[in-house]
């Protein structure tokens, strides 16, 4: 018997080659330190892919390190942070350094850049941002410009919409028909995700359509063009039901400074010198260890 | 009964909030005022996290939004969109929180960028605080009260105050009354002078040494208001109820 979710079902090796290429422009939902696609941005990073274009509402760890490694050059994003476990140092850096363009956004302007790319709208207007050092920049970027409401002659920031070529997502989990199911908070992934022209999603697991909530669906198959089985996919970062983030592995990683000796040793020791993801999770980290993270994250649930 | 300087800020923050309002935290000090809120005179008012998290009730907020810990109990689980959109957007949150590197006297907002001896070093930026700041009914913005975060001019305007000294509706914000609570005084918007006044002064606080901690000319009156105490009520529900890891170290 073949099972619908066959036929997109790849690695994250394959998914990476067959959908992003060097200047490609990503999307990711992560947020600070939870449900980072953290296994299909090592598998960019292991590809070596270059001059990448990033987009998202909350910068995350996923996103520090492709900056880190080099594989980025332009950041459209709303902020970010290790939460209280450190700062994106290597975005900080970058953006500061002028190693990278960086388009500094608010969190709902970057959600509406992604929504009105979806609806198909060319731009959308928001209150966000006005009269901001932020929109400022934007404008002399040309990204967006001051427009007055036609009907009642209120002022709004006018913000160009975003197409990205690829969504990177990490969820719970994919049925065997290919829909893709999301628990705990949304983020903007359904905006995302209908924004972006190709759908990589990477899962925990794949489980029987029979044992599925139709109504609890949240991507259905035909949006969603690779699926990618990659257990524990968001660590070291948190997934919601399945695991809590690893501490000390984060702060070690913040702890580097982003010095740049510093963060091409991580960068070989964590991603380039191993094959897999899974070969990453071997060398990590041990059972007693995920066993604990697991255990919390099942009872803040 | 004695109280610490955070415990008043708390307490100063959580009498902000009113029975039935909803409001938008991030992990921190304004999610213990929040929940001091919650369980005493606002039992009504509902708590969100920018993230699409509803509700939280946990007794560990661990390191900030993203932390399960922190969503442990929540009653709703949505996305962005509802919260930032059709809830902020919408103008129809009551209060929100922000932190804040640098407010200024037009009540500017820098959470992305200052310099440090000289040079530029770049820190969170925005997340949802531009946007609490446009367009939260009310806007509390907590910080330590020193002269390098309270200043004439930010050095990045994240979030903007009262533009040009003007009331913040006639420029095309939602945003309302922003309120400045620090370990020393409250702040708000004086109509008159255009800019950020004292409205009160905390106990055993002394005036000159908020005029030498801001970094901007203040004329404070000498019978300028002293910051109500906090009731033995509100300490014994934050002492037993709320977690001391929100608020106790933040400053």
């Amino acid at each position: 018997m073949t099972y619908e979710v066959e036929s997109k079902l790849m690695k994250a090796e394959e998914a990476i080659k067959k959908y992003v290429d060097d200047g490609s422009h990503i999307a990711m939902a992560g947020f600070a330190i939870t449900r980072n696609s953290m296994a299909l941005a090592h598998e960019i990073i292991r590809q070596r892919k270059r001059n990448l274009k990033v987009s998202m509402s909350i910068g995350d760890m996923a996103l520090d390190i492709m900056v880190g490694s080099g594989a980025v050059n332009e950041v459209n994003y709303g902020g970010g942070s290790l939460d209280r476990l450190g700062p994106l140092v290597c975005v900080n850096k970058a953006i500061v350094e002028k190693k990278i363009k960086a388009n500094e956004h608010s969190n709902f302007s970057m959600l509406m850049r992604f929504l009105g790319g979806a609806l198909g709208l060319t731009f959308v207007p928001v209150k966000s941002m006005l009269y901001s050092d932020m929109v400022n920049d934007l404008m002399r970027k040309g990204e967006a410009t001051e427009i007055k409401c036609p009907f009642t002659n209120e002022v709004y920031v006018a913000l160009k919409t975003l197409n990205p070529d690829v969504a990177l997502i990490h969820a719970q989990a994919a049925d065997t028909d290919g829909n893709i199911y999301i628990y705990g908070p949304k983020f903007d992934i359904k905006e995302i995700v209908y924004a972006s022209r190709k759908v990589i999603v990477s899962v925990e697991e794949i489980i029987p359509k029979e044992r599925a909530l139709r109504d609890l669906i949240f991507i259905p198959s035909y949006r969603v063009d690779a699926v990618v089985l990659a257990p524990f996919g968001a660590y070291p970062t948190n997934l919601y039901g399945y695991y809590y983030h690893d501490e000390e592995h984060i702060r070690s990683y913040a702890g580097l400074q982003c010095r740049e000796d510093a963060v091409q040793k991580y960068v070989e020791e964590y991603i380039t010198s191993v094959n897999t993801f899974e070969e990453f999770l071997k060398k990590t980290i041990s059972s007693d260890k995920l066993l604990k993270l697991i255990t919390l994250a099942r009872r803040l649930m | 009964m004695k109280y610490s300087k955070e415990e008043l800020m708390v307490v100063t923050g959580a009498r902000e909030i009113k029975d039935y309002d909803k409001v938008l935290v991030g992990i921190g000090l304004p999610m213990a005022c929040a929940i001091l809120a919650k369980l005493t005179h606002a039992p009504h008012s509902v708590i969100f996290f920018e993230n699409g998290v509803v509700d939280p009730k946990s007794t560990d907020y661990g390191v900030g939004l993203a932390d399960l810990k922190a969503w442990s109990g929540a009653s709703y689980y949505t996305g962005t969109l509802e919260v930032m959109g059709y809830m902020l957007h919408g103008g129809k949150f009551d209060v929100g929180f922000v932190g804040v590197l640098e407010v200024d006297m037009y009540g500017n907002v820098n959470s992305t960028i200052v310099e440090v001896n000289g040079k530029p070093r770049h820190f969170t930026g925005s997340g949802g605080g531009n946007d609490i700041v446009s367009l939260a009914r009310k806007i509390i913005v907590i910080t330590r009260h020193e002269k390098r975060k309270i200043k004439e001019k930010v050095f990045y305007v994240t979030s903007p105050g009262y533009i040009g000294g003007r009331d913040r509706r006639e420029v095309g914000l939602r945003g309302g009354d922003i309120v400045v609570i620090t370990d020393m005084a409250v702040l708000k918007f004086n109509k008159n002078k255009g800019r950020m006044d004292v409205v009160s002064i905390h106990p055993g606080i002394k005036i000159e040494e908020v005029i030498n901690n801001t970094g901007f000319p203040l004329e404070i009156s000498s019978d300028v208001p002293t910051t109500p105490e906090p009731t033995e009520h509100e300490l014994k529900v934050l002492r037993e109820k709320v977690p001391a890891t929100l608020y106790s170290k933040s400053l």
